[in-house]
């Protein structure tokens, strides 16, 4: 039994490497090695953060590959447009 | 058979002991039973108690036909249902509250004179088809040996075994209560062991120890969902379904002023009260009697356990008591438990913030530690669904967004409503985080991440209820505070480079007057560092301050010291290059910094810019690590090569559509490599990125291939070219490009 804060702490860790390698595509079993955690409890974390939409998840199961969904970015919005 | 299960042996002895005395008082046989007719102790008579111990089934199911037939009575009648004149005596023995009740049957009673009537009456020699034969002839024979009784003995002997039936019930009371006490503590003690990691232990608490409660009819259990807001979430009894879901706010009906009041209340003969239609629209079909038990920790009310009974219920005061205490305790329980659930939620999202901060705190650009902030508070609520950051970049009005769950335009319209509320005036706010209802997202949390005295920027985090942005607000509020210092630091450092960058101009410009030389040679050094790192030989901020330090070189490394929190490495750098230049041995055991090596090989190569080939073999190597020589000299290779091309075209404008970079030297010199070793396109892939300084993990990530991979990449390439190490094959890609 894994304790919840293990898998969040996974959760951020799986965050940050695709947010460092936004070009990333990986499947559970690899960033497990990555990582040097469990497959399925990367498994876990991975499936939670493409249930926010953090990561796209193609696939299932072992096969299931994720990479990252860069998030929504506006620069030079105009203040002075603001009504 | 006696029946074993109802009553507590104690108690049974002491009323089978009453109930023989009296037995004998009135020479009577006396027995008692529920009210399905079963025998609770054993029948009591000197002589024909026998019989119905022995036939105590076919006696139960006459008894039962008969108590069907005297639901509700109070006082003790007499029967004479077998046959007209053999009566007998039946005294209720009341233990209300409680539904159960039992039955005193004494008998049998033949009234003076009536017994030859009896006898020659059809029934008393007919034989019901459902009774034995042993059962009526031994009936027959207690008929004919039974005295007659006179009036005034009839009256006596039902005076007698009516006051058995008040004793019984004053005795049968004390131990029901006694026995429900017990029962109650049993279920209490059973309830507070239960396993806590049970998937929803909190209902199926309080469904046990409501459950088993004689304090209302309906229980209910409401957890607050919002400020002032609360959900039934659990029901029990036979109305109760309907009652889950429903939702009541502070101050309105029972319930609502219960909270309030945040004290255990009770309201009685409320069927006119308008505020019962809260529980009649939810199908209970009547409402006498409303208790509620606010659910408090530390001043602060979770939730509400009530009870709803449809009539008046006699609850001996004792016995009220214990059940008001014990719901009380059963809410302070809950309050307790959902404390620990809140707290635990909380921990289990610090700890992993907690490694968080060590991994995000070197981070150097603002829009990564936006999109950290973004990414890392939906990792920490409760029911992720959208995030954002608007961060102020600069000065004239321009604000940037970072933002996930956000679909555009809502997202643009509501960061320029944050921009304007926290970033415009930019004062330092009163509170740490805001709630904000008026969004087209749910409800936001919102954080000012404030550094520099000014708030800079603001973190909005969308939670589905009140009560979750409540539970976690505190951890986002950490987020935000490791934002704040994160972003303090991008920010510091910017400042940092920019006072840097504008003093060492000014420095560098005030020699221009007194030495036009030095001030072009440093001028040059200066721009031969950023060239080695557009080449891959240093960073982009490694280049910036010895670049610096170039300008400055002039420059006593003591003076430049004494800027406060400036040019403190710059300084060490410039001691260094001196030392290298002037050829000083270096102390056993110690290596002048990088950036003063640096220092002297950019000097060296700007000195002789005139003749950038012959300085390659010229290099300074004193103090100076051998492969950053060799690693320059490769720059310097490549240097020459571009200047060459330039020169090409300068020259001869009509060659410009042939003039190349020196990435397309490279490139040729790569083309051929390929060609003559025989090099797959994989393996050129990783030597092009090997020229261009890549280190084993960095062309992993480029080409999303293990270093396992890569290393044997570069085994089979060193193989083919007939080289020892990268350095080599880099070698021989640009003498190649060169040759």
């Amino acid at each position: 039994m894994v304790a919840e804060s293990d898998v969040i702490t996974l959760q951020m860790e799986c965050t940050l490497f695709f947010e460092n390698n936004p070009y990333a595509i990986e499947t559970s079993s690899g960033l497990s090695k990555r990582l040097g955690r469990s497959q399925q409890v990367t498994e876990r974390a991975l499936n939670r953060l493409a249930d926010m939409s953090i990561l796209e998840k193609n696939g299932d199961g072992l096969r299931a590959i994720y990479r990252y969904r860069a998030p929504y970015v506006q620069t030079e919005v105009d203040l002075s447009a603001y009504d | 058979m006696i029946e074993t299960t109802g009553l507590i042996s104690d108690i049974r002895d002491v009323c089978q002991e009453l109930q023989d005395t009296y037995a004998q008082l009135t020479d009577l046989l006396i027995m008692v039973t529920d009210h399905e007719g079963r025998m609770m102790t054993a029948p009591s008579h000197p002589g024909h108690a026998i019989i119905f111990e022995q036939h105590a089934e076919e006696m139960q199911r006459f008894m039962q036909q008969e108590i069907n037939k005297l639901q509700g009575i109070k006082n003790t009648l007499l029967s004479d249902q077998w046959v007209p004149g053999i009566r007998w005596l039946i005294a209720p023995v009341s233990l209300e509250p409680l539904s159960t009740s039992f039955f005193i049957w004494a008998g049998i009673l033949i009234q003076t004179g009536t017994r030859q009537a009896v006898l020659s009456h059809p029934n008393f020699s007919q034989k019901d088809v459902e009774v034995s034969t042993d059962f009526f002839e031994a009936m027959q024979r207690w008929v004919h040996e039974t005295q007659e009784t006179t009036p005034e003995q009839e009256i006596f002997k039902r005076e007698k075994i009516t006051r058995l039936a008040r004793a019984m019930s004053l005795i049968l009371k004390s131990s029901y209560k006694e026995k429900r006490l017990t029962d109650r503590l049993v279920a209490l003690s059973d309830t507070l062991v239960t396993d806590q990691s049970a998937a929803h232990p909190i209902e199926e608490i309080t469904r046990i120890v409501l459950s088993s409660s004689d304090l209302a009819d309906i229980f209910g259990f409401a957890l607050r969902t919002g400020t002032g807001k609360y959900t039934v979430i659990n029901s029990i009894g036979t109305a109760a379904p309907e009652l889950n879901g429903a939702v009541f706010h502070e101050g309105e009906g029972f319930l609502g002023q219960a909270v309030l009041s945040a004290q255990p209340s009770r309201w009685t003969n409320v069927e006119r009260d308008p505020r019962s239609n809260f529980f009649l629209q939810k199908g209970v079909p009547q409402v006498h009697e409303v208790q509620c038990f606010p659910i408090r920790y530390d001043d602060e009310v979770y939730g509400l356990l009530f009870g709803v009974s449809y009539k008046e219920r006699s609850i001996p005061g004792l016995h009220f008591q214990f059940e008001e205490t014990m719901i009380s305790l059963m809410g302070w329980y809950i309050a307790n438990h959902l404390t620990y659930e809140k707290m635990e939620k909380q921990l289990q999202r610090f700890k992993p913030l907690i490694e968080l901060s060590r991994m995000i705190v070197s981070v150097q650009d603002a829009q990564r530690v936006m999109f950290m902030l973004v990414d890392m508070s939906l990792n920490l609520v409760w029911n992720p669904s959208a995030s954002i950051v608007v961060h102020r970049t600069s000065d004239d009005g321009k604000i940037q967004m970072v933002a996930r769950g956000m679909q555009s335009p809502n997202g643009e319209t509501y960061a320029k409503d944050v921009a304007r509320r926290y970033l415009e005036n930019a004062e330092q706010p009163a509170a740490s985080y805001y709630i904000n209802h008026s969004t087209p997202f749910e409800i936001m949390l919102e954080y000012p991440i404030v550094y520099a005295n000014r708030t800079r920027a603001v973190l909005a985090v969308a939670v589905s209820t009140e009560q979750e942005g409540e539970e976690c607000r505190e951890i986002l509020s950490a987020l935000a505070m490791m934002g704040s210092v994160v972003m303090k630091s991008v920010y510091d450092r910017q400042q940092y480079m920019s006072n840097s960058n504008r003093f060492a101009q000014i420095l560098h410009e005030s020699i221009r007057e007194w030495n036009v030389a030095l001030y072009q040679l440093t001028a040059d050094a200066q721009r031969i560092v950023q060239e080695f790192a557009t080449w891959g030989g240093i960073t982009k901020d490694e280049a910036d301050m010895i670049g610096r330090a170039c300008l400055m070189s002039y420059s006593d490394p003591n003076m430049l010291r004494s800027f406060p929190h400036l040019f403190q490495q710059e300084a060490e750098m410039i001691e260094d290059y001196k030392h290298i230049q002037d050829n000083q041995a270096v102390a056993a055991g110690k290596s002048y910094s990088r950036g003063g090596q640096i220092m002297a090989l950019a000097f060296a190569i700007a000195a002789s810019a005139d003749d950038d080939m012959r300085v390659v073999n010229d290099l300074p190597i004193s103090g100076i690590d051998q492969g950053l020589v060799s690693q320059f000299r490769l720059f310097v290779l490549s240097r020459h090569t571009l200047e060459t091309e330039i020169n090409l075209v300068e020259e001869a404008p009509a060659v410009a559509a042939r003039s190349v970079s020196s990435e397309g030297a490279e490139g040729r010199g790569l083309e051929a490599i390929v060609k003559q070793f025989g090099l797959s396109p994989r393996e050129k892939e990783v030597l092009e990125l090997v020229v261009k300084a890549s280190s084993n993990k960095e062309i992993a990530a480029t080409l999303f291939i293990s270093e396992h991979t890569v290393k044997n990449h570069l085994t089979n390439i060193f193989n083919k070219m007939g080289v020892s190490d990268r350095a080599q094959a880099i070698a021989a890609v640009f003498n190649k490009s060169i040759g």
